[in-house]
């Protein structure tokens, strides 16, 4: 009934007052730049937007065509595809040209792989069925150094290269990158990737779905009454008639002994029949027959499921939060566009921005418990943005032995910052915490100390301070503008009296002991501390 | 919340073709978008002659064999400085002389020249008993041996033997090839490189001997699936084979050439399991000698 209601008649639901209040003007263009940038918005930015808040659609178009959204968009794919992990079945040192302090660029490098195709296509403006169907990868130097890749002359860096193996042209599926990261066994037989195939595409977990396993249950411990099991218990059958399928499409990537980087790193293209022999099922794709890999990205690209799941992971990685049985029609608008827009994932991002969801700053006394429980009316910024920010900010990465201390938990504090690794911790935290307070504590020291030194101490270039010297003091202008401008600037906010007047005491209380280089540093680092800072 | 879990799918999946009349007519225009992508169907890009070429040139170097790369293994490891490179770990030394182990992933050089990295074990049972001769081998591994030159023979994968001749003069032979294998210093199959997971089983009685290779096998550029191809050397056939070999073209697209029970050689090549190209007829019985004796029990 529940199902009826909601396919047939949306439109009959009374209309309700909003729940949702809009943040004002200057902290959504702070918002949308943290998300489409990975940065806070320039001073010049805020300064329109204030000015004329109809200048905020016109500067996040421009957000939508920087350079930096295609990174900002590697790392909303990653939280979703759990594809950056700190080791895989291959590492570094089983490739006699990389060395120990390549490890970290390897890693990322592998795990990047299917990320990078899927922003490449979304900001180059080629259609979303090209993560699907593209018949290349995306490759820098040193993938192309260890894989069968063709990596153009000429060329530097990240750039679209292709394999010389015979893989299909399949997009991401065709991707080493995407099936490291989800390996399979000799009694998995590829069944956990076409799951995964289904969750991350189609939005359709496997997992999720109900089943009763009530009588004639079989040990798993058994595999040749499993096997059976599969083929012939209603309970198994629900899932397993459209994984076993899918699953035998896969079989170019099964390889003979696993930690073997030629296995690995090679598409086996005589072995994409074997689903026949392991599996006793033909390639297939929710009943529709396909000859196996080749086939899978056009099926998945006809499948109008994968669309849908495109609009509703883009609104999901926006929104912050999982998308509920109250967003249907919100997604369905958002596909219905995303396709009318030519099916580009650019005009899905904007339209994204524009929900109410996605501009939520408070709720409205007609908010019920339901809305506040669900919508996020304040983010917090994961430690890809807190990194991406603070550097913008303040010049400081921070790194250890070539590795992103936020981006790794091999030496790093990704997850403590609450981040995702892909393989134990599959969501980012969306609430403060003991470790996450300590690592953005000491993020936030070691950037305010940095910024300072290069900054006031050394004369460089500015970038954050753009008033003050170190004989400014308390009362001088010059100490006033600037106190307001990095409030206005990492807040998006005008500070009020009391809070310049805490800021100028602390300031002086540092002084006093330290001098004036200290006294910046440590207010640089409390500001960075900030809720206002973290959150967004 | 698991309840809800469940439906979500089940509901965001309403505009599919087949959901029915109450899902119908929900978009702004009173449409349902559909997926703004079809995939076209595919044409063969060769005849039935064409496969037949490649098939013939495929195995111009001999069929793979897992003899061969246990037989380059060996070599290599002749050359290597017992106990020192590669070295054994304490409790094999002297037992396993024939093995990489992990205290080599790093690699050696021997005085020899050749170099040795990374995993492998050998082991072989040879037993003769009043059932008959039993032969039983096994080599795998992960493993990357260089020349002195800087050629290499490297693999991730194995090989299994088993032979049996009775002592009434039967034989039966079953072998499993797997993973990826190359040595530079050849210029056969080896030498292009080999990538496959295929067994080759066989076996010699009163009515004749025959060799039936089962999976996936690549060579060089290649790569050709074997479904049951059986080569059978007795009183009605004289070695043309039956079964289905699968070629596939650099798309992805393959061709499936089925040999029927008749010996004749001949059989209709079908592509993308739709699409007949014809009849093609090949002499394959010198390749399924050659298949045979490498595989037959010594």
């Amino acid at each position: 009934m529940i199902l009826l209601l909601a396919c047939t008649t949306p439109e009959e639901t009374p209309a309700a007052a909003e729940p949702l209040v809009a943040l004002d003007g200057p902290l959504l263009l702070r918002r949308m730049s943290l998300d489409l940038r990975g940065t806070v918005p320039t001073i010049d930015e805020l300064d329109r937007v204030e000015a004329d808040p109809t200048a905020l659609a016109s500067i996040r178009d421009d957000y939508l065509q920087d350079p930096r959204l295609e990174g900002r968009l590697i790392n909303l794919f990653a939280e979703r595809f759990h594809t950056r992990l700190d080791e895989f079945e291959v590492q570094y040192y089983d490739y006699e040209n990389l060395d120990i302090t390549q490890e970290f660029e390897f890693e990322q490098s592998v795990g990047e792989e299917p990320l990078r195709l899927m922003a490449h296509v979304a900001v180059t403006g080629a259609p979303w069925s090209d993560i699907v169907t593209a018949d290349y990868t995306m490759s820098n130097e040193m993938l192309a150094s260890l894989w069968p890749i063709a990596y153009p002359e000429g060329e530097n860096g990240w750039t679209e290269a292709h394999y010389t193996d015979g893989r299909p042209a399949a997009g991401i599926l065709a991707t080493n990158g995407l099936w490291w990261r989800y390996v399979t066994n000799t009694s998995n037989q590829n069944r956990s990737r076409a799951a995964a195939i289904s969750r991350l595409l189609l939005c359709q977990d496997m997992l999720s779905r109900p089943v009763s396993f009530s009588g004639g249950a079989t040990s798993l411990a058994d595999s040749e009454a499993t096997a059976e099991a599969i083929r012939t218990q209603p309970a198994c059958i629900a899932c397993h008639s459209a994984i076993e399928p899918l699953a035998s499409s896969m079989f170019g990537f099964w390889v003979a002994t696993s930690y073997n980087p030629l296995e690995l790193a090679n598409y086996h293209a005589e072995r994409e029949q074997m689903g026949q022999d392991l599996l006793q099922t033909s390639p297939g794709y929710f009943g529709k027959e396909i000859e196996g890999l080749v086939d899978l990205g056009g099926a998945i690209a006809e499948d109008t499921r994968f669309w849908t799941c495109a609009a509703r992971s883009a609104a999901e990685m926006l929104w912050r939060r999982d998308a509920e049985l109250q967003d249907f029609e919100t997604i369905e608008e958002l596909r219905q566009s995303f396709i009318n827009d030519g099916a580009t994932y650019l005009p899905l991002l904007r339209e994204v921005t524009n929900t109410a969801e996605y501009r939520a700053g408070s709720f409205s006394k007609s908010a019920t418990d339901a809305d506040r429980t669900r919508e996020m009316t304040y983010r917090m910024l994961t430690a890809e943005q807190l990194a991406s920010a603070v550097e913008d900010l303040t010049g400081f990465r921070w790194t250890y032995e070539n590795f992103d201390q936020l981006s790794n938990d091999d030496y790093g504090y990704r997850v403590l910052a609450g981040g995702v690794d892909g393989y134990a911790v599959g969501k980012a935290q969306s609430e403060p915490g003991i470790t996450w307070a300590l690592v953005v504590k000491r993020l936030a020291q070691a950037a305010g100390d940095n910024v300072v030194a290069t900054e006031l101490e050394a004369d460089g270039d500015r970038r954050l301070f753009t008033k003050v010297t170190l004989e400014d003091r308390p009362g001088d202008d010059a100490f006033r503008e600037e106190l307001e401008a990095l409030h206005w600037r990492m807040f998006a906010r005008r500070p009020d009296a009391d809070r310049l007047a805490a800021d100028e005491a602390l300031w002086t209380e540092v002084e006093a002991a330290d001098g004036a280089a200290a006294a910046w540093a440590t207010l640089v680092s409390a500001l960075l501390r900030d809720p206002e800072f973290v959150g967004y | 919340m698991a309840v809800v879990a469940a439906l979500l799918p089940l509901l965001f999946g309403c505009r599919e073709p087949g959901c029915g009349a109450p899902c119908e007519g929900l978009g702004d225009d009173g449409k349902t978008a559909p997926p703004p992508y079809t995939a076209e169907e595919p044409e063969a890009e060769w005849t039935a002659e064409d496969v037949g070429q490649t098939i013939t040139e495929v195995f111009g170097g001999g069929f793979p064999n897992g003899v061969l790369m246990r037989d380059t293994y060996m070599a290599i490891m002749a050359e290597s400085d017992p106990t020192l490179c590669p070295v054994f770990a304490s409790e094999y030394t002297g037992d396993y002389p024939d093995d990489i182990t992990e205290e080599n992933i790093l690699g050696c050089t021997a005085t020899s020249g050749y170099y040795y990295s990374g995993v492998c074990m050998y082991d072989e049972l040879e037993t003769t008993d009043d059932a008959g001769y039993t032969l039983i081998w096994g080599l795998g591994g992960d493993f990357l041996l260089a020349y002195p030159d800087g050629s290499e023979f490297a693999a991730g994968g194995g090989v299994t033997y088993t032979g049996v001749r009775a002592t009434d003069g039967t034989e039966t032979f079953d072998s499993t090839t797997r993973g990826t294998w190359y040595d530079e210093s050849l210029q056969n199959w080896l030498g292009q490189g080999f990538s496959g997971l295929f067994s080759t089983t066989g076996g010699l009685d009163a009515d004749g001997h025959w060799v039936t290779v089962h999976g996936g096998v690549a060579v060089g550029s290649a790569d050709l699936f074997f479904d049951e191809v059986t080569w059978t050397w007795s009183d009605t056939c004289d070695g043309q084979p039956s079964g289905v070999i699968n070629l596939r073209d650099e798309r992805g697209y393959w061709y499936a050439w089925t040999l029927p029970d008749d010996c004749s050689g001949c059989g209709n090549v079908v592509f993308h399991d739709s699409d007949d190209l014809g009849e093609l007829c090949l002499d394959l019985a010198a390749l399924g000698v050659d298949i045979y004796d490498s595989a037959a029990v010594p």
